[in-house]
């Protein structure tokens, strides 16, 4: 996509931004960097704000008894692009839960030092991964919840934790206010999934 | 209505497929190497197909499913992909450590005209290949065939790299079971085991991809045929071959090389299949039938005797693979019931089209057989002449949905329901469980349509 936009200032002078519509706060950002960019039109901003205060204080319940569930537990992403990643960790956070492994397929220097800025010490950061590292490290850290692609779901699944895919083809959004809320219930239900009791390293 | 644009009216089309009844061939490949124990498949190509690939083999599953690709740029798509292949190979032993890597090619490897066997030479060569691993391959370009093909291609392909000729023949029988699910390669196995027949069963994908929750994940699970044991089908006494499109290659190839006689048998689906299954099996290694299968049959013929007036009449229409499609034509006309569309999108020939009618002459309707048909051209042989059921994989969900018509799926791809990966369709059990599908099927019908007066309570 930035590539495109690049081509479309460098062809037609059309400025771009870089934005994520992905988790409360990269979503807010989103409105505001819009916004801001019409200088001359301040109601924009103005409009933006009160969008983005009914949208919040609509969600923000339903978010907080999520949170409850959730807090605590501890997360592992890896998917292609690393400004995806970002996004995920930022609302990953935002329902408590803690990131112990990011990694992307595309990522580039720019990226990951972004990612170790935006993780703690002990987060393991990866990059093009293999499924026989990522498992390893994702059994190491005890990661309740998996984000990855297609073909990643199964192997959550055999190592009993839960996963929630991001692929083009889901009829669920996960964008916007409302994709927050779809998010978090997904993740919500597979890492308190009772099923994960049954699987053999986790039963006591 | 998704299908709303299909119209009832058919014309002749010759160089359009809408909506194919079939895969390609490396799906057929991929999936059979994975019934190698320690196997980590291979697509000489570019990164797309092999995606694509997995993620459909992954969905149908819900399995992890494991490979490799060449990832092709588009240097390699000019030049060739050796130096790609080369590396991957490197690549593979030094990091997933497989017993041996098979390779198959894809659409694009195969118009470049890549060599594999002389690619593999060179990593030979060049100690690519660590000593007692292997690189197999199987040719599997898609502008021929299905993932039948390939998946045949591929079975082949074990018995040209492995199979030996011995001084002596062994007790066992090869079975090489044809395309279908892990489910039913276990069955197969246990039918076998309760006859008290040692067999060698090539590819095996069952414990490969309907394995447990193990709390791990294992880059090679526990199934799969081993590599001792292709070597020993050379010195099996016999190979039975189910299903003429996904098997015979393999039987006749270890017929020329080691001597080793087959017989070629439907898939055993329904009664009578699985009956010519077991008597065959029976002659060939000189044993008795046990009771407990004598039994599991008689409790078929029950069910179907005590259901048969549900299933008489009822007309169906099947969409799917050459094998399948032939040996489940003879159960439902063994039902009693009419198959009236039968479609493959899968080039099964002549020979495949008249034993198809040959199987429906008696069924009293017209009966529309198309080889090399689509989806779209089924769903319009629906229209024009309504069925009772439907039988395919899930895009048929869709016609299902249009037409109001209930719906068994049954083939590749499943991607929105469980159960084909643990519950079989051959044998007197899958005989059985097949049974309750249809009439689950039917009868879910009948209820949800009866008025107040006719809802019956017994069925
Ligand atoms: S048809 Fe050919 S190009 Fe397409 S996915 Fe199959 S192998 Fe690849």
């Amino acid at each position: 996509m930035t590539g495109l936009a690049e081509t479309m200032k460098e062809k037609y002078g059309i400025p771009f931004i870089r934005v994520s519509y992905f988790g409360i706060e990269d979503m807010a950002k989103a409105l505001y960097d819009v916004a801001g960019h019409f200088k001359e039109q301040p109601e924009i901003m103005e409009k933006a704000r009160e969008l983005v205060r009914s949208e919040v204080t609509r969600i923000y319940p339903e978010l907080q008894k999520i949170k409850a569930r959730v807090c605590g537990k501890r997360a592992a992403i890896y998917v292609g692009g690393a400004f995806k990643a970002f996004s995920l960790i930022k609302a990953l956070r935002y329902l408590g839960m803690e990131v112990v492994l990011a990694g992307s397929q595309t990522g580039n220097e720019k990226d990951y030092e972004i990612l170790r800025d935006m993780c703690n010490d002990g987060t393991i950061i990866l990059d093009d991964a293999n499924p026989l590292e990522l498992s390893k490290y994702i059994i190491e850290k005890n990661a309740d919840l998996f984000i990855g692609g297609v073909k990643e779901r199964p192997i959550a699944y055999k190592m009993g934790i839960g996963f929630c895919d991001h692929n083009h083809e889901r009829k669920t959004p996960l964008a916007g206010f409302e994709g927050m809320l779809n998010f978090a219930e997904e993740v919500c239900q597979t890492v308190t999934s009772p099923v994960w009791q049954f699987a053999p390293h986790r039963s006591p | 209505m998704l299908l709303k644009h299909t119209t009832k009216e058919i014309m002749e089309r010759s160089a359009l497929t809408v909506n194919p009844a079939k895969t390609c061939q490396p799906i057929g490949a991929m999936y059979a190497a994975l019934g190698i124990h320690g196997c980590l498949p291979h697509s000489h190509g570019s990164q797309g197909c092999y995606a694509y690939h997995r993620s459909s083999l992954t969905r149908h599953y819900k399995e992890p499913v494991m490979a490799a690709t060449s990832a092709f740029t588009e240097g390699s798509s000019v030049f060739g992909g050796q130096a790609n292949l080369l590396q991957a190979i490197d690549n593979m032993f030094t990091v997933y450590k497989p017993d041996l890597i098979a390779v198959h090619t894809t659409c694009l490897s195969e118009t470049i005209g890549d060599d594999i066997p002389q690619i593999v030479n060179k990593a030979v060569a060049e100690g690519k290949v660590p000593a007692g691993k292997y690189v197999i391959h199987a040719n599997t370009p898609s502008y021929v065939g299905s993932h039948v093909t390939g998946f045949s291609n591929m079975t082949k392909a074990m018995v040209d790299y492995f199979a030996e000729t011995g001084a002596k023949k062994n007790k066992t029988i090869n079975i090489v079971p044809g395309y279908v699910e892990p489910s039913d390669m276990e069955e197969i196995r246990r039918i076998c085991d309760a006859m008290g027949i040692p067999i060698i069963m090539f590819p095996d994908t069952s414990r490969v991809l309907n394995g447990p929750l193990t709390g791990r994940f294992h880059m090679y699970p526990a199934g799969g045929v081993t590599i001792p044991e292709l070597r020993q089908t050379g010195q099996s006494m016999g190979t039975v071959a189910l299903g003429n499109l996904a098997s015979t290659a393999a039987a006749f190839a270890l017929d020329a090389k080691c001597k080793v006689p087959y017989k070629l048998l439907d898939l055993p689906i329904g009664l009578h299949g699985t009956d010519m299954f077991i008597d065959i099996l029976r002659n060939i290694a000189g044993v008795n039938v046990p009771d407990s299968l004598t039994f599991e049959r008689g409790q078929m013929v029950d069910i179907i005797s005590d259901m048969h007036q549900y299933f008489y009449g009822k007309k169906v229409g099947l969409v799917g693979d050459p094998d399948q499609l032939l040996a489940l034509t003879k159960f439902l006309v063994s039902l009693d019931m009419c198959p009236i569309h039968i479609v493959t999108g899968t080039p099964a020939g002549k020979k495949f089209t008249a034993e198809l009618r040959e199987a429906t002459k008696e069924v009293p309707c017209d009966v529309n057989i198309k080889v090399e048909g689509d989806m779209y051209l089924f769903h319009q042989l629906v229209k024009n002449d309504p069925v009772d059921l439907l039988i395919g994989n899930s895009y048929v969900k869709y016609i299902a949905k249009d037409e109001d018509i209930p719906f068994i799926r049954h083939g590749f791809p499943i991607f929105d329901r469980i159960g084909h990966s643990y519950l079989p369709t051959v044998g007197y059990r899958g005989g059985i469980l097949f049974l309750e599908k249809i009439l689950n099927a039917l009868m879910d019908r009948q209820d949800r349509d009866a008025t107040d007066i006719n809802m019956e309570l017994v069925m």
